[in-house]
């Protein structure tokens, strides 16, 4: 997903102090960890807490992290970990704004009467964040890490601590989960 | 194996968990079963559209209040040799390392070297600050027995039994 040796600079320069190299590393992470956030605490404000707390922690730390390669790794932890001593991990409601997607207006029917394609692709993303927030909390944890925050299985299993077939276990138990859920694909939770 | 067997074993398939010998007797019940080959197409479907998916993003900026919290780095006595003589970190310390060599070499010998140059004084005054403040750290480390400083705060705040802050760092 990323340029393993722009990455690796990027940190490089942080761990030395550079403010523009940890800003960018921030661009690049921030809807990541906050979505990471969100979707263990189910609040946005505590979410953005979380956010700020992990970069800062993350910056006093950062001279001492063994090698950059591990950074992404280890920045997601630290916003576990926050999680937990916010007491939220276990969470279920779902996070403000994430279910939601964008709002658009559904009285627009096309002059031919047919369906819009892009309009059923909205509806389609709306339902799947809404599902997706609906997840038991382990199988929502290791989808939002995986799927939508692009991280590899081997790097989830280190984040959250428990063996890579764990992780992969979890994520098709998520997937029945979200078959079932979903009505159009004719399952039987519809 | 008929229906009932291979419909738990789909997700399993379709995320890349069902070890390699299992795969087999699935595969070719799919070959032959419209109805499951459908539910496995929805699973693969679903990966996909997850993949889809951006991650939604904080509602404002957090970074001008995440760089108003950050303390200026404090450069290592390394950093700051090597920005000084204009050289990179491990080429300032190989530096360092043969001067100290020429000159014990010279003291054994007994003979007559040439004086180095004396470090400019900030130099030699940040480097008095680092052994202050090393000694003085691995000082408060042996009486508590464990990391000193705003990393004791940091890995303090950790609840899980290993500390995320202290993870992955030297
Ligand atoms: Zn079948």
């Amino acid at each position: 997903m990323y340029d393993a040796a722009r990455w690796n600079s990027l940190v490089d320069a942080a761990r030395q102090g550079d403010r523009r190299a940890y800003e960018l590393i921030y661009r690049e992470l921030s809807a990541r960890l906050y979505h990471y956030a969100a979707s263990l605490v189910g609040d946005a404000a505590t979410a953005e807490d979380i956010t700020q707390a992990a970069f800062v922690k993350a910056w006093e730390s950062l001279p001492r992290l063994r090698s950059s390669g591990a950074f992404i790794v280890w920045i997601h932890r630290i916003v576990r970990n926050l999680a937990v001593d916010a007491g939220r991990l276990t969470a279920r409601e779902e996070p403000s704004g994430l279910g939601d997607g964008p709002q658009w207006d559904t009285e627009d029917p096309r002059p031919d009467g047919r369906p819009d394609a892009a309009l059923l692709e909205r509806e389609r993303a709306l339902a799947v964040r809404r599902a997706v927030a609906a997840l038991p909390d382990h199988q929502r944890e290791v989808v939002v890490l995986h799927h939508l925050g692009g991280t590899p299985v081997e790097d989830v299993a280190q984040i959250i601590g428990v063996p890579a077939g764990t992780v992969l276990s979890r994520l098709a138990r998520a997937r029945e989960t979200l078959r079932r859920r979903i009505y159009w694909l004719g399952g039987d939770a519809a | 194996m008929n229906c009932d067997d291979i419909q738990p074993l789909l997700a399993d398939l379709a995320v890349g968990a069902l070890p390699e010998p299992r795969q087999g007797p699935v595969r070719e019940h799919l070959a032959r079963c419209e109805s499951c080959r459908m539910a496995f197409g929805q699973l693969c479907l679903l990966g996909s559209w997850l993949d889809e998916i951006p991650p939604t993003g904080p509602a404002r900026d957090l970074w001008p209040s995440i760089a108003a919290a950050l303390r200026p780095r404090k450069r290592t006595l390394g950093q700051r040799i090597s920005g000084y003589l204009g050289l990179s970190p491990g080429w300032a310390w190989a530096g360092v390392a043969c001067a100290c060599a020429v000159l014990a070499w010279g003291g054994l010998r007994g003979g007559d070297i040439p004086r180095a140059p004396e470090l400019p004084a900030v130099v030699v005054a940040e480097a008095d600050e680092d052994a202050d403040l090393l000694s003085r750290w691995s000082a408060q480390a042996s009486l508590s027995g464990g990391p000193v400083g705003r990393y004791a705060a940091a890995a303090a705040l950790s609840v899980l039994p290993e500390s995320a802050a202290e993870e992955g760092l030297e």
